[in-house]
C-alpha cells in the first residue's frame, strides 16, 4: 500500500476541529526491521487524529504510542500542547481505540526522540490556521496575533478568542500539502519559550490508575465470551501428542476443551535485521470456562502427553540443562569465529601478550535467560468470525505486526481486522511480539467462532514464553604494567539479536559492531566476534528492557574494572583517561558521543562523592557507565553495597543521566529509578535455570522481584542540557546498574560476580 | 454452585457461584468489577489486595465462602470520590507507571494507614513488602505514604461514605 503524506482539518459533528494526519518519520532500525516487508511503511507513519479542539475549549489529544508506564500519554502530550499555545490544565489524552495502522511499533526507547519534531511541527501549523481563522474573523492581518493560553490575542486591540470558539471555523480552512509544510514549516518555538516542554507535570494517566479506573485488556468483556486457559507445551519445539480431558469437563464451568496447534513464526537463521524477529505459538490444549478460575482450574486437571524428541535427542544434549548449554556455547566460543568488528591488529597483540611488559587478562561473563514479568499477565480477546472478520482488544507495543501477522498466517485482509488497543500493565519489550494474539485468534476460531478471553496464569509468563536472551562472552585484553590496553576482544554468544555470519550473508554487515564501547577512542585494536546460537537456543528469545546492552555493559563494565584493579588505578579515573572527548563509531546509526558519556561518568562520580569519603567494614562502591544507542542517551550509576557474609543489601545509587533536553523530568525520573530496580531484580534474582529444556521456576516464590523493603536511596542527576532536541530513557539505567553492583559487591568482598544472577 | 451475598463496597450483593472461587474472579469474571487485579494467584505479589472487614488480604486467595456476609472494599470504593489521601498524594508524586499493581499497593497502604496513621519507615517496609512492582515504584510508594499521613489532604477528602468506616 503507497502512504501519502497528509495532514487535514475536519468538523467534529457538534462543532470543534479534529487534526488528523500522516506524517513522515525518521527511521529506526527496530522498526525497520519489522516493515521491512514494506519499505514505505518505515518511511511514514499515520500519526492518527492528533488533537480534538472542543467548542468548550478542552484539547483532547489523542496517543498514538501505546503506553505502557514510560509515561508517553504525558511527555508526548506536553510537547504538542506547549507548540500549539494551550494550558496544560486544558489538554487530557485519550487512547485510541481501533488502530492497526497508526503506530507500527513503540520500543527503542525512541518515541520522544522521534516524534519531537513532526509532532511540534503538526502543533505548530494547527496554531498557524487557528491564527489565521482568528484574524480573517477580526479582518486585521495575522501577523498582528499572537496565541496565548488557548486563545489567540489581536494584540493591538486586545481582542480575544478561545480556541474553542474558533474551532469549528478552522475546520473549514485548507492546509497546504505536507511537503510545503515539512519545508516550509511554521516556525517552531525557541526553547526559551517553552512553558510546559521541561516543568514538572503529573502523569495524566494517574487519576484512573489510583481509582481503579485504567482499562487494560485483560479487564474487557465481550458478549457471549468465555475464558480460556492455556496449558502449552513446556519445551520449545515440542508438540502435543495426546491429551485426556476428562477430568477437566467435569469440572463447574469447564465449557470445552480444545488442543491447539501452534506454529513457529518468522523463523529464518538470518531473520533479526534482516526480516523481522522470530517467535513461537506453542501447542497447548485450551480449557474454556465460565470464568478464569474455572479455567485455570481445568486446566490443573488435564492429562497430556508431549512429544518433546526435538529436545531430548541425545545430540542434543546441549540443550538440556543451563550447564550444558553454557558448557555447548562456550565450546562454539572457542572455535574459530568471525569477526563482526575488527580495528587494528588485535589478533596479534592478544597473541604476543604475556611476553614483554604486555599481560594477557581474560574473563568469561555470563547474562541469562530472564522473564520480563510484567504485573498483568500475557492476556488478548479475540473473536475470529464465521463471516472471516475478526476482532482482537490487546495492548501491543506493535499493532500492525499483529495485523501483518493476522494477515500472513489466518489470511484475514487487514481490512477485515479490527484491533482494539489497551494501554499494558507493562510491556518491556515482550508485547511488541504478536504470538499471544494469534494464539487467542486460534482459540477463537477452534471454540466454534467465539469470543475467547485468554490469559496466561503467573506459571505460564514464567515457564512456557520468550524471554531476554542467553549471553555468554569471553572478554580478552593486552596491559602493559603502567595500564595501558593495548587490545581488546569480545567474542560472544547469544540468543538473539544475532547478525548473519558474514559468510553466510550476501553481503557484509554495513557497519563494523564493537559492541557499544566508548573506551575504542583509546584503545586502537579491538575485536568484537558474535556468534548465533539463536538456533540451539532451549527458548525462543525476544526484545528485554534494553535488550543486547545489558549482556555488554554487564561485560564491559566490570572487564574494565577488573582491569583498572590490575592496573592499581581507581576505577573512575582509569575509565575517564579511556574516554577521549570525541565520536566513535560503534556500528549504530548514532555515533557513540564520548563527551557526553564522560559528562555522566563525572556527574555520577561527583553526585556521589567518589572516592571521598571512607566506606564502612563491609561496605563497598561501584561505578558503570553506558551508552544507549537505539535511545542516543547516556547513564552512569554509582552503587554503593553492604555485605554480611551471602546477604547483600544495596544501600544507595546514584545514577547520572544524559538524554539531552528534558520535556517530562519527572517522567524521566521516573524511568530511571525503574530500570535501577529493574537492573537489580535481574542481577539479584535473574536467571532461568532449566532442565531438560523445561524451566525450573514457576512465580514469584522461586522468580523473585526486588521487594520494597529491599529497594535502596536513589538519585537521579541530569547533566546541563547537552543537546536541542530530546533522546530516549526507557532503557537507559538497567545496563549500568548490573556492573555498577557487581563492581561495589568487588570492592566490598573482592569477589568478582561474573556469572549473574549474583552468587556469593 | 450457590448463592452467596456479602456487601462490595457498601453495596450487598449477591451471586451464584462456586463457594470455592477466590474472590479476585468473583470480582472480576462474574461482577465485572475489574479494578482489582491479578497478578500472580497465590499471595505472592499483593496486586489484588482488598479489603476484608477492614483489615488488606488478597483476594485471589480468599475462596467466596470466606467473604461470604463479610464487608469488602476495592480501589473502587475507597473513597466515594476518588480523593482518598493516598489517591491524592499518589497523583501528588507521580508514582504509578504501568499502573497494574497499583490498585493493591493503594488498598495495602490504606490498610496500613488505618492502623498506624503515622507509619515509620520500618513499619512502611513491613507492611508493603509481600506488594511487588515490576516498574520498580516502590520509592514513590514510600512518599506517597509519608504524605498522605502528613496530614494534607484529611481536610478536603470525604473518607469511607461508600466504603468502609474509617
Amino acid at each position: 500500500m503507497q502512504r501519502r503524506e497528509f495532514l487535514s482539518l475536519s468538523a467534529i459533528a457538534g462543532g470543534g476541529l479534529l487534526v488528523s494526519g500522516v506524517l513522515p518519520i525518521f527511521s529506526h532500525h527496530i522498526s525497520n526491521a519489522v516493515v521491512s516487508s514494506n519499505d514505505e511503511l518505515a518511511k511514514t507513519v499515520e500519526l492518527g487524529y492528533f488533537l480534538k479542539i472542543t467548542p468548550e475549549n478542552r484539547i483532547l489529544f489523542q496517543l498514538t504510542k501505546h503506553e505502557m508506564g514510560q509515561s508517553v500519554s504525558t511527555g508526548l502530550a506536553m510537547m504538542f500542547a506547549d507548540e500549539l499555545g494551550a494550558e496544560w490544565s486544558r489538554v487530557s489524552v485519550e487512547f485510541i481505540d481501533n488502530d492497526k495502522r497508526y503506530s507500527f511499533g513503540t520500543g527503542g526507547s525512541t518515541t520522544i526522540m522521534s516524534l519531537w519534531e513532526p509532532l511540534r511541527k503538526v502543533a505548530a501549523t494547527t496554531r498557524t490556521v487557528l491564527v489565521q481563522t482568528a484574524a480573517k474573523k477580526w479582518g486585521v492581518p495575522h501577523e498582528e496575533c499572537t496565541v496565548e493560553k488557548a486563545a489567540v490575542l489581536h494584540t493591538t486591540t486586545n481582542k480575544r478568542l478561545s480556541f474553542g470558539e474558533i474551532a469549528t471555523d478552522a475546520a473549514k480552512e485548507s492546509l497546504p500539502p505536507l511537503r510545503e509544510i515539512a519545508a516550509s514549516a511554521p516556525k517552531l518555538k525557541n526553547a526559551n519559550d517553552f512553558s510546559i516542554i521541561g516543568t514538572a507535570q503529573k502523569n495524566t494517566t494517574s487519576p484512573k490508575i489510583v481509582r481503579g479506573e485504567l482499562k487494560y485488556s485483560s479487564d474487557v468483556y465481550v458478549e457471549g465470551m468465555l475464558f480460556a486457559a492455556l496449558l502449552r507445551c513446556p519445551v520449545y519445539h515440542g508438540k502435543l501428542k495426546r491429551f485426556s480431558a476428562e477430568k477437566a469437563r467435569k469440572f463447574a464451568g469447564v465449557r470445552d476443551v480444545l488442543a491447539i496447534e501452534g506454529y513457529h513464526g518468522i523463523d529464518k537463521k538470518e531473520t533479526p535485521l534482516t526480516g523481522g524477529f522470530p517467535f513461537v505459538v506453542r501447542d497447548s490444549v485450551a480449557v474454556l470456562a465460565s470464568s478464569t478460575w474455572a479455567a485455570f482450574e481445568g486446566k490443573k486437571l488435564l492429562d497430556v502427553e508431549w512429544d518433546t524428541e526435538w529436545d531430548t535427542k541425545p545430540t542434543d544434549v546441549a540443550k538440556h540443562t543451563t550447564q550444558t548449554f553454557r558448557d555447548f556455547t562456550r565450546a562454539t566460543l572457542q572455535a574459530n569465529t568471525t569477526p563482526k568488528g575488527l580495528r587494528g591488529k588485535p589478533d596479534e597483540i592478544l597473541r604476543s601478550a604475556n611476553s614483554d611488559n604486555v599481560k594477557l587478562y581474560e574473563a568469561e561473563y555470563e547474562y541469562p535467560y530472564q522473564t520480563h514479568s510484567p504485573m498483568e499477565t500475557l492476556n488478548c480477546t479475540a473473536h475470529f468470525r464465521a463471516d472471516g472478520s475478526c476482532e482482537v482488544w490487546v495492548g501491543t507495543q506493535s499493532p500492525s505486526y499483529i495485523v501483518q501477522e493476522i494477515t500472513r498466517t489466518l489470511g484475514i485482509p487487514s481490512e477485515k481486522i479490527t484491533i482494539h488497543l489497551f494501554p499494558s500493565g507493562g510491556g518491556f519489550g515482550r508485547r511488541f511480539f504478536p504470538d499471544y494474539a494469534i494464539e487467542a485468534l486460534l482459540v477463537s476460531k477452534s471454540a466454534g467462532n467465539l469470543p475467547v478471553k485468554v490469559v496466561w496464569s503467573r506459571e505460564d509468563d514464567v515457564q512456557t514464553n520468550h524471554y531476554h536472551h542467553n549471553s555468554l562472552a569471553l572478554y580478552k585484553a593486552a596491559m602493559t604494567e603502567k595500564g595501558d590496553i593495548t587490545a581488546w576482544q569480545m567474542t560472544e554468544g547469544r540468543t538473539y539479536w544475532s547478525r548473519p555470519q558474514p559468510s553466510e550473508s550476501s553481503k557484509p554487515p554495513e557497519k563494523d559492531e564493537i559492541t557499544w564501547n566508548g573506551y575504542t577512542a583509546s584503545i586502537v585494536n579491538m575485536r568484537h566476534d558474535n556468534v548465533d546460537v539463536q538456533s540451539p537456543s532451549v527458548f525462543p528469545s525476544c526484545s528485554w528492557r534494553s535488550v543486547i546492552a545489558n549482556a555488554w555493559a554487564f561485560g564491559q563494565e566490570c572487564f574494565i574494572d577488573e582491569l583498572a584493579h590490575a592496573a592499581q588505578q581507581d576505577p573512575y579515573l582509569f575509565r575517564r583517561n579511556l574516554l577521549k572527548e570525541i565520536s566513535v563509531d560503534v556500528g549504530h546509526q548514532f555515533p557513540l558521543d564520548n563527551k557526553r558519556l564522560r559528562g555522566v561518568l563525572d556527574l555520577a562520580a561527583s553526585k556521589a562523592s567518589w572516592g571521598k569519603t571512607p566506606l564502612p567494614k563491609g561496605h563497598g562502591c561501584g561505578i558503570a557507565a553506558y551508552p544507549y544507542m537505539h535511545g542516543n542517551s547516556y547513564c552512569a550509576v554509582v552503587v554503593e553495597v553492604e555485605v554480611r557474609g551471602k546477604n547483600i543489601r544495596v544501600q544507595r545509587v546514584v545514577c547520572a543521566v544524559d538524554c539531552g533536553l528534558v520535556v517530562h523530568p519527572d517522567g524521566v525520573r521516573q524511568q530511571i529509578e525503574g530500570g535501577v530496580i529493574w537492573g537489580l531484580t535481574a542481577a539479584l534474582y535473574g536467571g532461568l535455570e532449566f532442565e531438560v529444556g523445561r524451566i525450573l521456576r514457576s512465580n514469584y516464590h522461586d522468580n523473585p522481584l526486588l521487594r520494597f523493603q529491599e529497594c535502596p536511596k536513589i538519585e537521579v542527576h541530569f547533566v546541563p542540557q547537552s543537546m536541542k532536541k530530546p533522546t530516549g530513557v526507557g532503557e537507559l539505567s538497567p545496563p549500568p546498574t548490573v556492573p555498577a553492583l557487581c563492581n561495589a559487591i568487588f570492592d566490598a568482598t573482592g569477589k568478582r560476580i561474573r556469572r549473574l544472577p549474583v552468587n556469593l | 454452585m450457590q448463592t452467596l451475598s456479602f456487601t462490595l463496597n457498601g453495596k450487598k450483593v449477591s451471586i451464584q457461584a462456586s463457594s470455592e472461587i477466590p474472590l479476585l474472579w468473583a470480582l472480576r469474571d462474574i461482577l465485572h468489577m475489574t479494578g482489582t487485579k491479578y497478578g500472580c494467584g497465590a499471595a505472592l505479589c499483593g496486586a489484588c489486595t482488598v479489603h476484608l472487614d477492614g483489615g488488606a488480604v488478597r483476594s485471589c486467595s480468599t475462596p467466596l465462602s470466606v467473604v461470604a456476609g463479610k464487608k469488602i472494599t476495592t480501589i473502587e470504593g475507597l473513597s466515594p470520590d476518588g480523593t482518598h489521601p493516598l489517591q491524592l498524594a499518589w497523583i501528588e508524586e507521580n508514582v504509578a507507571q504501568c499502573g497494574y499493581c497499583q490498585a493493591g499497593q493503594i488498598m495495602q497502604a490504606a490498610s496500613l494507614l488505618k492502623q498506624k496513621p503515622h507509619p515509620t519507615d520500618d513499619e512502611i517496609n513491613t507492611a508493603m513488602s509481600g506488594n511487588l512492582c515490576r516498574c520498580g515504584t516502590y520509592p514513590r510508594v514510600r512518599k506517597a505514604i509519608h504524605l498522605a499521613a502528613s496530614g494534607k489532604y484529611s481536610s478536603t477528602t470525604k473518607r469511607g461514605a461508600k466504603g468502609e468506616k474509617n
